[in-house]
């Protein structure tokens, strides 16, 4: 065996140490922001939710967006910050291995960031257009509570984007291999 | 994008995500000390869950139809045959370079 083999090239360790880097730090940011700090994520959600479902939200001052009528609250919680971490860093990490050059590895990068951000908004306006019908109906089935229906409605609609966006990318960039066969 | 061939895994790549995904969500927050706290434990089973149901469907259909040459097959776990010429040769020369070794 040689001992190359398991190697990893420093272009692609320097783009995970960014990638995971920046992950901290939005991390970081988000755990102590309030809603006017995340006006940036929340309100292009609000503004596609409403586009879709036709409910009007009010900005909340710190708070988030509220809709009166349902008195369902849009607040940072449901910014999507964490969702957006996970699809920088599953782009970047996952698909990092096809970059031949630094050149490529910087336009990874930034091509990752800006696909998560729109990802993101799009993933959770969906979310939260489906939360609205689940919270006017107050659907519930027998274990599964309001609540529990609402953070599985969250996973379903996350992770089924999240693989559609990691797909997307690999056509896009020409995966050919991480194949079962 | 500048591209290059690197040796094939047998691991699908669609467990990246999830793998990340399970990371932000259930790990660190237990790293931070949410483990303890109210609800962590329905929010992990839930996550796990649902996103490893979904991970095995989307791995399953990737196995069920196996397209040649389409990379999205890949990350869903599907099998590739060799597309053209150039790769069919260059699996044939390693093989020929395994036995010169």
């Amino acid at each position: 065996m040689r001992a190359g083999c398991l190697a990893v090239p420093i272009g692609d360790a320097a783009v995970a140490g960014v990638a995971l880097g920046a992950a901290w730090a939005l991390k970081a940011f988000y755990s102590h922001a309030d809603a006017d700090a995340l006006g940036w994520i929340l309100a292009p959600t609000v503004r596609l939710v409403s586009l879709s479902t036709g409910v009007a939200f009010e900005p909340e001052p710190h708070q988030g967006y509220l809709c009166r009528e349902q008195m369902f609250l849009v607040a940072p919680a449901c910014a999507g910050v964490n969702f957006l971490i996970v699809a920088f860093v599953s782009l970047a990490l996952g698909l990092v291995h096809v970059c031949s050059s630094d050149h490529a590895r910087v336009r990874l990068l930034f091509g990752s960031a800006a696909a998560a951000y729109a990802a993101t908004v799009l993933a959770n306006a969906t979310r939260i257009a489906f939360a609205l019908r689940l919270h006017e109906a107050g659907a519930a089935f027998g274990p599964l509570t309001p609540e529990r229906l609402h953070c599985a409605l969250g996973v379903a609609v996350y992770f089924l984007f999240l693989l559609f966006l990691f797909s997307v990318a690999a056509r896009v960039t020409g995966v050919r291999h991480g194949h079962a066969g | 994008m500048g591209t290059r061939a690197r040796p094939r895994s047998r691991v699908p790549l669609a467990l990246v995500p999830w793998l990340v995904y399970i990371a932000v969500t259930v790990v660190a927050p237990a790293a931070n000390g949410a483990a303890g706290g109210e609800g962590y434990i329905e929010h992990a089973v839930i996550t796990l869950g649902v996103s490893g149901a979904i991970l095995m469907l989307w791995l399953a259909a990737g196995r069920m139809r196996p397209a040649a040459g389409n990379p999205a097959a890949t990350l869903r776990g599907g099998r590739r045959e060799p597309h053209d010429r150039s790769e069919a040769a260059s699996r044939y020369v390693t093989s020929g370079a395994r036995h010169r070794s």
